[in-house]
């Protein structure tokens, strides 16, 4: 985040590697710790992405019923997501295990899993109980991933990139004599808990697909477990956000052999997206002359609505703008709307739009600040998105700059 | 699986470990294995004899000090005699923070750095007894391979040593076997050897090595060396050259198998002969003589979980003291949640009904940010300078609010209560996270602790204004709520004096005695502890009715409210007004809901409010389901004949079972999971309803058109393609 004078506070490792884990599919996270840790956590998944329901298979006629069903359940408290262990005072001085013990058991038992990871709270991380090895007897044949402390005033990014290592070396066995697939491209740093997740992930895959390139695994991102086997079939891994997905790859190349790329700045724009097909594909020998042609006629599109904003009001050149999410995303953001769209960096108090968090956005309308605000990071105002949008590849460079017009116009 | 051998030395602190950590880490160099030694206590002096004397950074102290981009291995790993690797994991000062919690971060940097991938041979040299989870890392099974113990005759060091294998036990149940032996430090006691005989035998395990007692290690001390690097000594030297032979040729492991205490008594002091037995194999054991009831380790009645934490619910309320600056003492993350719960209140009302709410939307809440230094070395010192700093802010009082971090490591935060100056209190919230209660505990914590610290007792009253006591600190309807009742306030000519504590300055606070009438806004079991602890302390006196929900209970509240302020002819028209409307209302609705079914499933929360306006349109109540969460007493109605049809509920499957046996027509819950279609209509409510005399009869109006119609959606069929796209 941006060194600001808004008071609100960023999200932290905890959170970071939580959502990492949460985007893996058939996944379970336990929180090992009270039930004040959780709320955020859970709520936030549950309504972040589209998510199998929890069942539980004590239902009529061996029909299986959501997790909530049970009002009183000690582990989900009625929320789908995230179950935790409730600990207490007691908990801290005589050990967590035996509450992680029959979490981990009522799980086993009753909920559909391919992967269990354990996060402790800031308060269990301090005590040092060895739960790993009691969890994989437990959990059998299923994968098990252990985060004893991710860090307690670290942030998000330092969080999702420990959690995205921890399912590398705890829960990966690379498959036997797996071929590499040139052609085959795995994608690192996307994370559910991104505004428009499912869109990116989308439009990535489909520019990648226009290339004639195929996507592997988008990890912490809807990958499912039996994935984590096969990533070494990729040819390359793309690191979309360094502060996300650097460690990963790094790890990859070391362990498996995997060279990694990183984009220069993630592709927010055209000119971002153009980049980064094009240098992929001369790494890959595809060829990115269909996405060029299709990012032509975007363009083109574009240059038309904004052509007429400009012909009638001078703007978006000159329109002040105040950008707060991490520095990769940051950059990428700052690049197109300078860039392309010839607007000015501004302070957020002197901003006419603003591009963050809905946190941010209230505070400022509360100062009585004439702006519009755009969000590009979760928590969100409250917008429910059916249609996946995105803010990245070509879809994004034309979603964002529709969004940028009509918070213009709206401002006028 | 590495050919890398990881070994700890426990013992008793004081028993001399250090000395043979570093004469065995110097044998086992001279003898070719690359090495290195982990000194794991916080007096940081396990390396200085391989070190000729020279100390070297602690790994804690280096991690507090450094940027983590900047952390390298080579600023604290020091090569000592030997090539011996030395590394000191260091700790805090005595009292204060947590040695423990310092031994997991130091291991954390060293995987991080792969500090080990060098070296044949790790020696740890661990604290004393295994005192918590922090010092007994090492002796988890990814760490030691194996573990000596380290005693001596005295009885202490032996019991110390039998403590040391309860905790390798708990690791390694019968399972695994890792215990090495015992390393005897002779210390020239009478009848040494023969005690630490007994208890090897009792535990089943070598004493593979017996130090003499002697002079030679006091010398080699003066002079900060080894025993392996003076010549005069060699008998003492050959014992630990054989102990660093047995070492390299793999010493037989073991299974920890502790004694009890009387045991102990028994195999030690006098000399009986006892066996060790792990507890399974305890019945086959021959009936020892009677023993007193072992002590239990852990309470064995399941404690009911707690909802929420207290830091959360402390916070969530702290933030209406709207000139005070709040300080969590917690880790980033504990302050994340906590903004997240208090600011989607704000969110909401903003994208929901363009409300600006400041201290939902902007509260003046910071937080220590806890980091993994503070936690080692205790945070009270960065908590005081966040204090001191937001001092200079001249709020109108400083709260602090401690997290489960705080509470774990000791600081001592109401100490900085002495920093309060008649303008600033200083207010310290002991929450603790969780150790100190639940979220609602956490929220009275909060509020007692406020008004002890500024309410005036004696403040002069004011006559024609209310408090306005316990509006919920997080309710989607709490600005709403309190717009309607300011707005019949305004038109009775009564001011509001505080709301204790829904936005309120620290100067309305310290006038809440000034009103002559307080009044609870929730009937729940929190607001009215808090009602009767106001009124005992502060003799506060409370309007009888809590604000009201519905069209009698709004009634009765404004009549009787300005029956009290003696302005009774100002309510009147606004009755009339309300009346008027509410009576066409029902008489529009009444033929359609005239004998409709109802049935509900809640919290447990008055719904008196409801029913009322039911029960004027001639509908039944045929099952009230109550979520009884919170185990409190159950509040649903005040009507007896209403209760015969509540039940508390801990279940779906329950609910399921009655809506079978009570063929209801409307299926009504603000609690409850997806009710299974049938002939019925289904709706859901919000937890919290806005005050005022229409509350009821929107539901009813919305019942009323969800009957006539009939109309579900074709989306709600679509479940099945749910299950076989994204299931």
């Amino acid at each position: 985040m941006t060194e600001r004078s808004l008071k609100s506070i960023s999200p932290d490792g905890i959170t970071g590697a939580i959502f990492a884990l949460e985007g893996m599919k058939d996944t379970v996270v336990l929180l090992n710790g009270p039930m004040g840790c959780r709320f955020y956590h859970s709520t936030t998944s549950q309504f972040l992405s589209i998510r199998p329901l929890l069942t539980l298979p004590a239902g009529e006629g061996g029909a299986r019923m959501p997790v909530d069903y049970n009002y009183l359940n000690d582990w989900f408290f009625r929320q789908e997501r995230v179950p935790c262990t409730y600990l207490d005072g007691v908990d801290y001085v005589y050990g967590t295990a035996d509450k992680v013990r029959d979490a981990l058991t009522y799980i086993r038992d009753n909920v559909g899993l391919s992967l269990l990871a354990i996060v402790n709270s800031p308060g269990a991380s301090l005590i040092g109980d060895e739960l790993l090895p009691m969890a994989r007897s437990l959990l059998g044949d299923r994968r098990v991933v252990m985060l004893e402390s991710c860090g307690w005033s670290t942030s998000f990014e330092e969080g999702y990139s420990e959690a995205s290592l921890a399912l590398l070396k705890q829960a990966a066995s690379p498959l036997p004599g797996l071929k590499r697939r040139p052609k085959r491209v795995n994608l690192l740093g996307l994370s559910i808990w991104h505004r428009y997740a499912p869109g990116d992930a989308e439009e990535l895959r489909r520019l990648l697909a226009i290339c004639g390139l195929e996507t592997g695994s988008v990890l912490c991102a809807d990958c499912a477990p039996e994935e984590l086997d096969r990533l070494g079939e990729a040819a390359l891994n793309v690191v979309l956000y360094p502060e996300l997905g650097l460690d990963a790859a790094r790890y990859m190349e070391e362990a498996w052999g995997i060279p990694f790329y990183v984009c220069e700045t993630p592709p927010v724009g055209f000119a971002a997206s153009e980049r980064l097909f094009t240098e992929i594909c001369a790494m890959l020998g595809a060829d990115c002359a269909p996405l060029l042609e299709e990012s032509g006629r975007a363009r083109a599109l574009a240059w038309y609505r904004i052509n007429q904003v400009s012909v009638s009001y001078g703007k978006p050149r000159g329109v002040r703008f105040f950008v707060d999410t991490f520095p990769s995303l940051r950059a990428a953001y700052e690049s197109f709307l300078t860039g392309y769209l010839g607007m000015e960096p501004s302070g957020p108090r002197e901003a006419e739009l603003v591009f963050a968090d809905a946190n941010v956005i209230a505070e400022l309308m509360l100062q009585n600040r004439t702006f519009c605000g755009i969000e590009i990071s979760l928590p969100g105002m409250g917008y429910v998105d059916l249609v996946p949008k995105t803010h990245l590849g070509v879809r994004g460079a034309l979603f964002l700059t529709e969004q940028v017009l009509n918070g213009i116009m709206s401002k006028l | 699986m590495s050919d890398r051998l990881e070994l700890a030395l426990y013992g008793k602190g004081g028993i001399g470990k250090s000395t043979m950590s570093a004469n065995l880490s110097a044998a086992l160099a001279a003898s070719g294995a690359r090495v290195m030694q982990i000194g794991c206590d916080p007096k940081h002096d396990s390396t200085r004899l391989l070190l000729g004397g020279r100390s070297i950074p602690t790994v804690l102290d280096y991690l507090r000090d450094t940027p983590k981009e900047r952390q390298r291995l080579s600023d604290v790993l020091a090569a000592g005699f030997g090539g011996v690797g030395c590394i000191e994991a260091g700790g805090p000062k005595p009292g204060v923070g947590c040695a423990g919690r310092g031994i997991i971060s130091a291991f954390e940097f060293l995987e991080r750095t792969r500090a080990k991938d060098d070296y044949d041979v790790i020696l740890y040299d661990v604290l004393g007894d295994v005192v918590c989870g922090g010092f007994a890392v090492p002796i988890r099974r990814e760490y030691a391979d194996a573990i000596l113990l380290v005693t001596s005759g005295e009885f202490m060091a032996i019991y110390a040593a039998n403590n040391i294998l309860r905790g390798i036990r708990s690791f390694d149940g019968d399972e695994h076997s890792r215990v090495a032996g015992i390393l005897l430090n002779g210390r020239a006691l009478p009848d040494e050897r023969a005690r630490v005989e007994r208890f090897a035998e009792a535990v089943k395990l070598p004493i593979v090595c017996r130090v003499p007692r002697s002079e030679a290690f006091l010398r080699a001390e003066e002079r900060k060396r080894t025993l392996m690097e003076l010549e005069e000594f060699p008998e003492e030297r050959a014992v630990f050259t054989e102990l660093a032979g047995q070492v390299r040729a793999g010493l037989p492991l073991r299974r920890a198998l502790p004694l009890t205490d009387s045991e102990l008594e028994e195999a030690v002091l006098y000399g009986r002969r006892t066996v060790s037995v792990p507890a399974r194999e305890e019945a086959k054991a021959p009936a020892p003589a009677p023993e007193p009831e072992p002590v239990r380790e852990r309470a064995p009645e399941k404690r009911p979980a707690l909802y929420g934490c207290a830091f959360t619910g402390a916070a969530t309320i702290a933030v209406h003291l709207t000139d005070a600056v709040i300080i969590a003492h917690s880790p980033r993350a504990c302050a994340f949640y906590t903004w997240q719960n208090i600011s989607s209140t704000g969110r909401k009302n903003l994208f929901n009904r363009g409300i600006l709410m400041p201290s939902a939307i902007s509260p003046n809440y910071e937080t220590t940010e806890i980091g993994h230094a503070e936690a080692v070395f205790g945070g009270l010192d960065k908590l005081r300078s966040h204090v001191e700093r937001a001092m200079e802010r001249r709020p109108g009082a400083v709260i602090v609010i401690t997290s489960c971090v705080s509470g774990i490591i000791g600081d001592d935060a109401e100490a900085l209560e002495r920093m309060s100056t008649p303008e600033t209190p200083v207010i310290v919230i002991p929450a603790d996270g969780d150790m100190g209660g639940d979220y609602m505990q956490g929220l009275e914590m909060c509020l007692h602790r406020i008004a002890e610290r500024l309410v005036d007792p004696d403040a002069q009253t004011r006559p024609m204004t209310v408090n306005l006591i316990g509006e919920l600190g997080v309710g989607f309807n709490t600005d709403v709520n309190f717009r309607t009742v300011k707005g019949w306030l305004d038109a009775l000519g009564i001011g509001i004096g505080c709301r204790f504590l829904g936005d309120a300055g620290a100067e309305e606070v310290r006038r809440l005695t000034a009103a002559p009438l307080n009044i609870l806004a929730g009937d729940s079991a929190d607001g009215r502890a808090l009602r009767s602890w106001l009124e005992e302390r502060y003799g506060c006196r409370f309007f009888p009715r809590c604000l009201p929900i519905g069209f009698d209970a709004s009634r009765s509240f404004l009549e009787e409210l300005g029956g009290f302020f003696g302005v009774a002819d100002r309510v009147a028209p606004i009755v009339e007004r309300e009346a008027a409307q509410y009576g066409a209302e029902v008489a529009r609705l009444r033929p359609l809901l005239r004998g409709k079914r109802l049935f509900m499933t809640t919290i447990n929360t008055s719904m008196d409010w409801l029913l009322d306006a039911a029960e004027s349109c001639g509908m039944e109540f045929c099952w009230i389901g109550v979520l009884n969460y919170l185990r409190q007493e159950v509040k649903i109605t005040d009507r007896p004949e209403r209760r015969s049809v509540a039940e508390e509920i801990t279940d779906f499957p329950a609910v399921l079972e009655r809506l079978r046996e009570k063929k209801p027509d409307i299926v009504l819950s603000n609690y409850t999971a997806s009710v299974p279609e049938g002939d019925y209509i289904v709706d859901n409510m919000p937890m919290t309803q806005p005050v005022g005399f229409r509350s009821g009869l929107e539901i009813l109006k919305r019942w009323a058109l969800l009957l006539e119609r009939r109309r579900e959606g074709e989306w709600s069929h679509d479940r099945a393609l749910f299950e076989k796209y994204f299931a």
